[in-house]
């Protein structure tokens, strides 16, 4: 804790001697960011030096341009680029140190799938997918959009830890199945059915919470 | 042997991240075309993956 902190005083401190900061990239600003990019760091790497090391390089890096931007949220997303191609080039690089743990207890267990599904495999209709509109990219609805990013956000931060790990590796950071299955020392088995949950869960977490009407 | 919807998603999400066998495809693409429910669930998840790659190309430096 007294590390971060430490941390963000002085990136803080460096980066005001040289350049002016938008008012909005204060210190309780970049605490929340620290805490967020390091979750994710830590479900992608599963190591928390790596993860540690990982956030700070990024934050680092991105400070030679933060005054390039006016809002905290371009800094985030930048952020985040930044950190989603660090995460790629450890996994690629430490192929070997990096394995999924208690994975099979947890991919046995058919329940919560059951449950979306009656007795003769048909949906239940209260689970049911319902077609995802276009509205989160219609540039005309710029505004409203950026509350999309958030409810995004919060239905993949609710995905189990190996689900969100194994989607996150394929769908944002861009491996492919090989890859992630020889990183995490997984079956291709183990591989499909994490992202047929996942796929299920963010769908269902998406259609409760913006796609409703 | 006709396949059930649970079946089908569990195909639909594989077909999403790989080549699926010829005979799978059959059973995928035919459910889909009489099913709604399962049309959706395939469907969506391109456009999960169109997300995730426009969350991450949101915003850019102005440059």
């Amino acid at each position: 804790m007294d590390n971060q902190q430490n941390f963000i005083s002085r990136l803080l401190k460096d980066a005001k001697n040289n350049t002016t900061l938008h008012a909005s990239m204060n210190e309780v600003y970049f605490y929340d960011l620290y805490q967020h990019m390091l979750k994710f760091a830590q479900n992608q790497l599963n190591d928390s030096e790596w993860a540690q090391d990982a956030v700070q390089e990024c934050l680092i890096c991105a400070m030679e341009c933060c005054h390039e931007f006016k809002g905290n949220s371009a800094f985030k997303s930048w952020v985040f680029a930044i950190l989603k191609h660090k995460i790629s080039d450890i996994l690629r690089k430490n192929q070997k140190y990096i394995t999924l743990s208690e994975l099979t207890d947890e991919t046995q267990d058919e329940s919560w799938v059951d449950m979306l599904f009656c007795e003769d495999g048909h949906w239940n209709q209260n689970y049911a997918p319902n077609a995802f509109n276009d509205s989160w990219s219609d540039p005309q609805k710029q505004t409203e959009n950026k509350y999309f990013w958030q409810v995004l956000e919060y239905c993949l931060e609710h995905l189990p830890g190996d689900q969100a790990r194994v989607f996150l590796m394929k769908e944002y950071i861009g491996l492919d199945t090989k890859e992630i299955c020889g990183n995490l020392k997984i079956s291709s088995q183990n591989y499909y059915v994490l992202m047929h949950r996942a796929r299920l869960q963010l769908q269902l977490c998406l259609n409760r919470h913006w796609f409703n009407d | 042997m006709m396949k059930t919807c649970k079946e089908i998603s569990k195909l639909a999400s594989r077909a999403h991240d790989e080549s699926i066998v010829f005979s799978d495809k059959l059973n995928l693409f035919y459910h889909l075309s009489i099913c709604k429910n399962c049309r959706s669930f395939y469907n969506n998840n391109k456009k999960l993956s169109l997300m995730l790659k426009d969350y991450q190309d949101f915003y850019k430096p102005n440059k």
